[in-house]
């Protein structure tokens, strides 16, 4: 049910500037290469997702640090796809389609899914402050770790209220 | 790596190891095997982390649920041996320094001992 592909493309990069230093060479160049997976919203799949992208990030020469939080992120990513998804049409569960892009400076990559955002958008933690109580926020923590860890996040929501997450890793400069 | 959850008790505590990774797929497992732990009286529970080599925000909402529910309780519970990626979603989830997380199994057990169930003030984990 997990389809992977790799597929050469010339679309652009996803629509985010950024003034960036030159950076180490990579190992390859990926401008015109994007890895796509897609898979059934269900948990189990996420691990796969996790081991593509830290995949593609190592090819591209991220410290073992960056690759942790890459996987990280585009798991919480996917975690969000999957707890929003839709329920599932005559049994068929709805997929979530991952697009891992390494370019040469960074590595972009988008979550779409095929759910709709509650009018409110995904939960998102305010604070992490204790209540009067003592009690600690137990939820709504995937949006904070994915923009704690990620240069730059987009949301979009599509013209079939589906919606894509758009994150972007840069290299550091050694 | 599939969440694996080894529990025993000793004395009056429970004393939880996981390894693997504490992600959306394992958290129904963790959930179910934490709850009638968090539902009897005065729980005393530790959880060693060291086994931990993923774990994302579902799991730190686990922990995060099984600390609250200990408090409401009147137990006690303690975290230990944090491995750096626990360390570090800990860290970003700004959960560090508010949640009972100690460096050895030795200092959290001393902890549970003293029924001390408030974050500790100087024993943040390094890892």
């Amino acid at each position: 049910m997990v389809n992977s592909r790799t597929q050469k493309t010339h679309a652009a990069s996803l629509p985010i500037s950024r003034a960036t230093a030159p950076k180490p060479k990579p190992r390859f160049d990926g401008s015109d290469e994007k890895v796509v997976i897609q898979i059934p919203a269900h948990p189990r799949y996420v691990r796969v997702v996790r081991l593509a992208a830290a995949g593609v990030a190592s090819g591209l020469n991220f410290s073992i640090e960056d690759v942790e939080d890459i996987k990280l992120a585009v798991a919480e990513a996917c975690n969000n796809a999957i707890l929003h998804a839709p329920p599932p049409k005559s049994g068929r569960l709805p997929m979530v389609t991952i697009t891992l892009l390494p370019l040469a400076d960074r590595l972009e990559m988008r979550v779409e899914d095929e759910g709709r955002l509650p009018s409110s958008g995904v939960p998102r933690r305010k604070t992490t402050e204790a209540s009067d109580e003592g009690a600690l926020p137990e939820g709504g923590l995937g949006l904070l770790i994915i923009e704690s860890l990620m240069d730059e996040v987009q949301h979009l929501t599509g013209m079939k209220s589906n919606t894509t997450l758009l994150m972007v890793k840069y290299l550091r400069a050694v | 790596m599939n969440l694996q959850i080894q529990s025993e008790t000793v004395d009056d505590k429970t004393i939880m190891s996981l390894r693997g990774d504490v992600d959306l797929g394992g958290a129904p497992e963790l959930r179910a095997i934490l709850s009638p732990i968090l539902e009897s009286d005065n729980p005393r529970l530790l959880i060693d982390l060291s086994g931990v080599n993923f774990m994302d925000s579902t799991g730190v909402g686990i922990i995060v649920n099984a600390f609250n529910r200990v408090r409401e309780k009147q137990g006690a519970i303690a975290f230990c041996t944090p491995t750096p990626r626990v360390h570090r979603v800990l860290q970003i989830s700004g959960l560090l320094t508010k949640l009972p997380l100690y460096e050895t199994r030795e200092a959290a057990l001393t902890a549970l001992e003293s029924s001390f169930h408030a974050p500790p003030q100087t024993s943040e984990a390094t890892a």
